[in-house]
């Protein structure tokens, strides 16, 4: 992989794939979400930066995507921004142009605002219309209390309403400035040829003189254990079982990790074989530890007939925790790790998906190399060091119930 | 790109896939160029279909095993036994124990999944390359060799009924049964996928296992192999494992006739737990077995509504600002499919966008799409055709669907079918199947306080 940083601090990352005719691009940009900036903020930035540049309007802008047959979006995360670019070789300089014109001169027109903020309002209420989403939702305002990790992408309705055209100002000239970016392309591409298009569209960014907003000490979120609860009249319940976990940089992250793929990941997992192939509860049961630069979080989840739920709980806390007192053996850590080790090498297929791989760890800090890094880390790993997180990591649940009236009561 | 229909699956499916519209498909009259074909296709004697394409760069690789059977040609009193029977399979055969297929293939780093259609149902691994020879038989013992256990088949169906429990919590889930009961109101189209609790508990075993001997014969079978192993090691292990299986008894597949036209009409529905209406209008659309009108339907669709300069996009919800979203997209199916223009949007405007659905509906037949929107449809279809085909698992899944519910030719020719579409074809096709005056609406609302 070639990589260098352009004068203006802009770090580049370009993997030649010479095997389809189809580049992936992304220009990542970190956005570390402070404890002042508003829920929603990141997530309506990222809605309106495509509609309007000082040269182009909304429609102007989608004119040129479409008529290629390309895709260029915008899309937030509690932990950047990116814009993504996908299209045939040949349409590549046109698209790269048109994203540096975005990262540059985008104008946030005041009426775009107003129609994202709508249509914003409204998937935060049809939020409520999926309990999984319901059930995370709260779980994560429990965890997190106010810091920025505890909303919705979306924000929330209040926060939503009380955003301004100067809020989206501010936060594009603070965060959208090549010292805070990471540009990933993958495709049939000769690296110097890409620098040189980078230069070209690019050559006029740089950053201002203040300096870059200072990562903001985040408090890691008490563990209080508790359950939060949503009544629904829903057919089934959902049981949510959540608790803090260590971020990427951590040396917990890979442990964490193979504890996820163990209990949550495929057919043959724990959660998977005991709940659903052993007892029939569940049509959906299993876990995630996503990856966050500031304190993540470990959940095990499964959707259940009501009369069920308080087993369901019962039995993911089960399963959970007991990986804090019982040591996994040998043959179960050689599979979880295999297990992980070839999904995660079976989720590098796409030009797309290698893009989002190395763009992500670039801009979280860990560097591209991490990708060869967390691989070895997890070849090492024993059963005792999986214990050892184990016991530190499931100490305070918080449980989140989503379901009917009755039922949730049940659940102390 | 146009393939693939409403699916129930054996588990969640993991990512999102970055595809563009939903599910549509294809097929057509027309034999097509499928010299251009980079891999082999073999008719064993016993009448499975093999597909294999070497894919030299990749370092994984996906056996597809396609079945010619779905809720369709299912007996009404066994309603949801293939998907019930999708989930059996991997309760394992004499030979291979329950959860025995699971841990092989994941042990060994592969991914393993199956779907269930009205016209198919397929299973699928994803492997390494070097993996490749100790997986596939399996699979093929799995598909083949069903065992059914008693005590499985009790505790799944709790499974299945819990999987009907969650898609009844999903108010867009019980939209689109509200939809297909409409559109199809004497054709089994309008049947969910999963079934009925009632017709699950009123099923036994032994009626699933005369099922699956009927139906899981080599010739309604198309097994594709796509990936990083040489294509002679993928024939090799294929046909060792796929020749010897006997021909099977022909089972009466019943004959299923196409459905009549609904009767056009608006009518309203309430939805438990909806938050924000929804608007959908729906036409009877193409069968797969006509493929030039059903590419010429999903042409149409993306003029109404990919990208923001679509029509229906622009206007509803950029101009307007009176929809969240708005969406036109054509779904084929073996037999006839939906085309759908669907909206969400406050209570007050449900009047106009319908209006203004039929009335852009109606424009399509009345004047042919100028130069450049019709180029930026088709360039847009060709491009996604491209990007979905990029990793071995998305074309196996082409070539499986298009052999099992139409023939493989057409999703070899679709590049160039596509090509050929004139403006004037989009005229006929609109004409012939979008008449804005039978358009069947419905309006989902939610439950008042």
């Amino acid at each position: 992989m070639f990589r260098t940083t352009l004068a203006s601090g802009l770090r580049v990352l370009v993997l030649d794939n010479p095997a389809v005719d189809i580049v992936s691009a992304r220009f990542f940009l970190r956005a570390d979400s402070r404890a002042d900036t508003p829920p929603g903020l990141a997530h309506l930035v990222s809605a309106v930066l495509t509609k309007g540049t000082e040269a182009r309007d909304s429609m102007a802008i989608a004119q040129i995507v479409e008529s290629l047959g390309a895709m260029l979006g915008a899309d937030s995360t509690p932990d950047y921004l990116q814009i993504a670019l996908k299209s045939l070789g040949e349409d590549f300089p046109t698209l790269l142009a048109l994203a540096a014109e975005l990262l540059q001169r985008a104008t946030f027109p005041a009426e775009q605002i107003e129609i994202e903020r709508k249509a914003t309002l409204q998937a935060i209420r049809s939020q409520q219309e999926r309990p999984f989403t319901v059930a995370y939702n709260q779980f994560r305002a429990a965890l997190y209390g106010n810091s920025p990790y505890a909303y919705p992408e979306l924000g929330t309705e209040e926060s939503v309403l009380a955003l301004r055209r100067e809020d989206l100002l501010n936060f594009y000239r603070a965060h959208f400035r090549p010292d805070n970016a990471v540009f990933v392309a993958v495709g049939p591409l000769e690296p110097e040829a890409v620098v040189r298009l980078l230069e070209e569209h690019l050559g006029d960014w740089s950053a201002p003189e203040t300096p870059l907003l200072a990562t903001a000490a985040r408090r890691s979120p008490g563990a209080i254990s508790q359950t939060v609860r949503t009544v629904q009249p829903t057919q089934q319940s959902t049981v949510l079982v959540g608790y803090p976990a260590a971020p990427i940089h951590s040396e917990d992250f890979a442990a964490l990790k193979l504890i996820g793929t163990y209990l949550g990941s495929g057919l043959s997992s724990r959660l998977f074989t005991e709940l659903r192939e052993k007892r029939g509860l569940a049509y959906e049961v299993s876990a995630f530890y996503p990856t966050r630069a500031c304190t993540s979080h470990f959940v095990a989840y499964i959707g259940t007939a009501p009369e069920n739920t308080r087993t369901c709980e019962e039995g993911l806390r089960t399963e959970v925790e007991r990986l804090a007192s019982t040591p996994l053996g040998d043959s179960e850590l050689r599979t979880a790790k295999n297990k992980l080790l070839g999904q995660y090498a079976l989720g590098k297929q796409t030009n797309s998906q290698v893009a989002q791989l190395l763009g992500w760890y670039e801009i979280l800090g860990v560097g591209t190399d991490f990708d060869r890094e967390y691989t070895s880390t997890v070849e090492q790993l024993t059963s005792a060091d999986l214990l050892a997180v184990a016991e530190r990591t499931f100490t305070a649940p918080i449980v989140s119930l989503v379901g009917p009236e009755d039922v949730l009561a049940t659940v102390s | 790109m146009l393939y693939l229909s409403v699916t129930a699956a054996r588990t969640r499916p993991f990512p999102i896939r970055d595809k563009r519209c939903h599910h549509e498909e294809m097929i057509a009259t027309t034999p097509a160029s499928s010299e251009a074909f980079a891999g082999r296709i073999r008719t064993l004697p016993n009448g499975l279909t093999l597909i294999v394409q070497q894919i030299p760069t990749a370092a994984a690789v996906t056996c597809d095993i396609w079945v010619r059977t779905g809720a369709r040609t299912e007996p009404l009193q066994l309603s949801g036994v293939s998907h019930f029977l999708e989930h059996m399979i991997f309760k394992g055969t004499e030979k291979v124990g329950p959860g025995v297929f699971d841990s092989e293939i994941e042990s060994r780093g592969g991914v393993t999944n199956a779907a269930t259609s009205q016209d198919y149902t397929h299973y699928f691994i994803t492997v390494a390359n070097e993996h490749y020879e100790a997986s596939l038989p399996y699979l093929a013992e799995l598909v083949n060799a069903a065992a059914i256990p008693p005590e499985e088949y009790e505790r799944e169906r709790l499974v299945v009924l819990e999987e009907i429990r969650r898609s009844n919590d999903s108010p867009d889930r019980r939209a689109f049964e509200i939809l297909t009961r409409t559109m199809y109101p004497e054709h089994p189209y309008s049947r969910p996928v999963l079934g009925t609790a009632e017709s699950l508990l009123a099923m036994t075993a032994d009626q699933m296992r005369a099922y699956h001997r009927e139906r899981y014969r080599p010739a309604n079978t198309t097994v594709v192999i796509v990936g990083g192993v040489p294509e002679k090691r993928m024939l090799a292990a294929a046909e060792a494992l796929f020749a010897p299986l006997g021909e099977g008894p022909t089972g009466a597949v019943p004959t299923v006739p196409y459905p009549a036209a609904p009767a056009p009409g608006v009518s309203t529905h309430t939805l438990a737990r909806l938050e924000q209406p929804r608007l959908m209008l729906a036409w009877l659309g193409a069968a797969i077995e006509q493929i030039e009108d059903a590419i010429a339907l999903d042409v149409l669709a993306t003029v109404l509504s990919e990208g923001r300069t679509s029509r229906l996009v622009r206007s509803l919800r950029e101009e307007k600002g009176w929809v969240r979203s708005v969406n036109a997209y054509f779904m084929p199916q073996k037999h006839p499919g939906l085309f759908i223009v669907s909206a969400q949007a406050d209570a007050e405007w449900l009047e106009p966008i319908e209006a203004e659905g039929r009335a852009q509906v109606r424009a399509l037949a009345d004047e042919p799409v100028p130069d450049g929107e019709f180029n930026r449809a088709l360039r847009i279809l060709r491009n996604d055709f491209i990007f979905s085909t990029e990793a071995p698992a998305q074309l196996a899944s082409l070539y499986g669907y298009y052999s099992t519910v139409a023939k493989l030719d057409l999703a070899l020719a679709y590049p160039e079918l596509l090509q050929r579409v004139q403006p004037a074809d989009l005229q006929r096709v609109a004409r012939c199947y979008l008449d804005p005056d039978r358009a069947v609406v419905l309006r989902l609302m939610p439950e008042t306080p």
